[in-house]
């Protein structure tokens, strides 16, 4: 629809541009006559006059659009010295000895000055309207990518989630089959052993979905949740509820702070965290390890803590623990690490969808230490902390508007000093604060590329 | 046979339906089955059943429909079956009266025990039991009604007012849920707003640490997230 009327809206708008040119030349012209007047009313010679005149073309080819209205200004600046302030006067005459070539060689420096001015506004447009058009397109390019991320984040899920779901249904369904067809030959005491595997596969398949289910409650626009104050012992309280039988045997210690802590979350995905981190401990840790639960309240943060005296971990296992898929692409004993699973890198997902951070200290034989934190003041939700660490790109800066226009400058700049000759010689010949802005059309086509390249590689 | 406690399971998956009746069957009650709403309501008109199970996503009309028109005319305890991470659902059919509601998925003694409570509780409403009783005991908390006193393992713990009556209010509906709304309602008699809740959380959060040995470990109130809070019924 827009672009059905800009052509008409376009040419209305050079229409009236037009007419505003015409004022201001009109308008710079009489200002100039009126300055001539004067000076010749004050014993002034005509050299004084040609360079009014001149200096009236170079400001007119400036406030106004397009070679034309320089020219005219000059031709008039000519003819009205002719008619007005030389003898005859209020009359041409253009056979007095020497004038026909003071006049030539005004009239060429003024079409040559409107011409240069010119030129030079058109390019610094242009360049302005490069420089917009290559922000946009930028943008787009970081849309993009970050939709690309989100895929690569989705497939490696995915990746994560076939692999491990295979192995305990391999289990459910095989152990099952095997109950079934058995059933007359088999002593009780296997078949108990066969159906208690069949549960606890598909306990742990049960976990799955829900940690995948919790990672559905995350805004998949702003990678963010819709949060509600919450009392942290409560969701402590009831993660312990979900596992108190597995936690049989293993001597556990709570520990909430004195005063109650309100913090802002979506409950059941912090009460998912600490099944996580409870189920991970009780895994991981051996049998008959103790587990410690604690909640505390940091500056603005409130800080849990989900620790075991196990075994613990090496750095190496550590870093990767968060990472989806991570470690069973890595390993070729991938097998061994499917406890690992989705549980903790959901984790991850969920803090990082609460603002707040998620680590582990552990050392081999030292237990593992889990901590993880919530603000509690709800934070601006556009906070750039907030955004995933692989959708901000942090040098963006450079293409914010107004320094866009800066960086611009300083390459034509530059590239002005790089190519002296005729831009540098209009500069010294113009001398009106247009330092910056000169350099030829096709150049800066070329420079600005470059330009952009050099910001988004600092390498 | 005909004094066997009756349950009835409206559910659609018929292997959720095949486990549950094993399970009841085998533990001395008459199961009847129902495969659908429609089914469900003419089953309750005929057969009366003591306690209904009822799953709330059913093929042909929705289970807090059946709900509601069970409520229009009896109070038979409903116990919802529910899938998790539903909660407002959950809240919707306790505060349309739903007598409790038990997560998919389950194991067998966590049914057992919610259907016990629910027909415990019928019981208790059909004697006006609490009325008659002077003392409320579960575990080691003792709430004495005649001098409103509370124990927690013989030593008496202060309470203010209110936080008084909300104990109160958990003894009655032990081991229930209750939701936020549903208390709220009862103990300052104003509609739940985001205020009140806040008010009933630091209350509550006041009562653990005076009652529970371990507020971060809760013996005797249990929070269900997103849906209210629970009694535990601790008498065996």
């Amino acid at each position: 629809m827009t672009e059905q009327h800009q052509p008409c809206k376009l040419r209305q708008k050079k229409l009236k541009m037009k007419r505003i040119d015409f004022l201001k030349t009109v308008l710079c012209f009489c200002i100039a006559t009126f300055l001539a007047y004067l000076l010749k009313r004050n014993g002034d010679t005509t050299d004084a006059m040609a360079v009014i005149f001149m200096l009236t073309v170079v400001i007119v080819s400036r406030i106004t659009d397009g070679y034309i209205w320089g020219i005219l200004a000059s031709l008039a600046g000519i003819l009205a010295t002719n008619y007005i302030f030389t003898y005859p006067y209020m009359d041409f005459n253009f056979s007095l000895t020497g004038y026909s070539v003071t006049f030539s060689a005004m009239l060429v420096i003024s079409i040559m000055i409107s011409a240069l001015t010119t030129q030079n506004k058109k390019q610094t447009e242009a360049a302005i309207e490069m420089a917009e058009k290559l922000q946009e397109t930028y943008e787009e390019q970081r849309a993009i990518e970050i939709v690309a991320q989100k895929e690569r984040l989705k497939s490696n899920l995915l990746r994560a989630i076939s692999h491990d779901l295979r192995t305990p249904l391999t289990t459910i369904i095989g152990a099952s089959a095997t109950v079934l067809e058995n059933r007359d030959t088999m002593d009780r005491k296997t078949a108990d052993y066969l159906i208690k595997d069949i549960n606890e596969e598909a306990q742990w398949l049960l976990r799955m979905v829900e940690n995948l289910l919790a990672v559905t409650h995350i805004s998949e626009d702003t990678m963010k949740v819709i949060k509600s104050p919450q009392v942290g012992e409560e969701i402590i309280a009831e993660a312990i509820d979900h596992l108190k039988i597995k936690l049989n045997g293993h001597p556990l210690t709570v520990k909430v702070p004195d005063e109650i802590l309100i913090i802002p979350m979506d409950g059941t995905l912090i009460e998912q965290v600490i099944i996580n981190l409870l189920d991970n401990a009780l895994k991981h840790a051996g049998p008959g390890c103790s587990i410690f639960i604690g909640l505390s309240q940091e500056n603005d943060n409130a800080l849990f803590e989900v620790s075991d005296n196990g075994k613990g971990l090496s750095q190496q296992a550590a870093a990767h623990l968060f990472e989806y898929g991570e470690k069973s692409a890595n390993d070729p004993s991938s097998d061994a690490t499917r406890g690992f699973g989705i549980g903790l890198p959901t984790c991850k997902t969920i803090i990082q969808a609460h603002s707040g951070r998620i680590w582990v200290e552990s050392a081999p034989d030292q237990g593992c230490r889990f901590f993880f934190t919530l603000p509690l003041e709800d934070p601006e939700e556009n906070d750039p902390q907030n955004a995933p660490p692989e959708t901000s790109i942090t040098n963006n800066a450079p293409f914010e508007n107004s320094s866009v226009k800066e960086a611009l400058q300083n390459s034509l700049h530059r590239h002005l000093l790089r190519e002296g000759g005729g831009a540098a010689r209009i500069e010294e010949l113009l001398r009106f604060g247009l330092k910056n802005r000169a350099g030829s059309h096709e150049n800066q086509h070329k420079s600005l590329p470059e330009e952009h390249q050099k910001k988004e590689n600092p390498s | 046979m005909n004094n066997k406690t009756t349950v009835l399971i409206v559910e659609d998956e018929h292997a959720i339906r095949n486990f549950m009746s094993t399970i009841l069957t085998s533990n001395g009650y008459r199961v009847i089955v129902a495969t659908g709403g429609a089914e469900a309501i003419s089953l309750i008109g005929s057969h009366c059943p003591d306690v209904i199970l009822l799953d709330l996503g059913l093929p042909d009309i929705e289970g807090t429909e059946v709900l509601k028109s069970v409520r229009e005319w009896s109070s038979i305890p409903v116990i919802v079956v529910s899938a998790r991470t539903f909660e407002r659902e959950k809240v919707e059919a306790l505060d349309m009266g739903a007598d409790d509601y038990i997560t998919k998925p389950f194991g067998s003694s966590e049914l057992l025990a919610r259907i016990r409570t629910a027909l415990r509780h019928s019981h208790k409403i059909l004697t006006k039991d609490m009325g008659g009783k002077n003392e409320f005991v579960t575990g080691d908390l003792v709430i004495d009604f005649a001098n409103r006193r509370v124990k927690v393992a013989e030593k008496e713990v202060h309470l203010t007012q209110i936080e008084y009556k909300i104990l109160v209010l958990f003894a009655r509906y032990v081991g229930r849920v209750l939701t936020y709304d549903f208390i709220i309602n009862e103990i300052w008699g104003i509609p739940s707003e985001k205020n009140s809740q806040q008010l009933l959380r630091v209350n509550m959060a006041n009562i653990r640490r005076k009652i529970e040995e371990n507020p971060g470990n809760p013996k005797y109130i249990l929070t269900e997230v997103g849906v209210g809070y629970r009694m535990a019924d601790l008498e065996n």
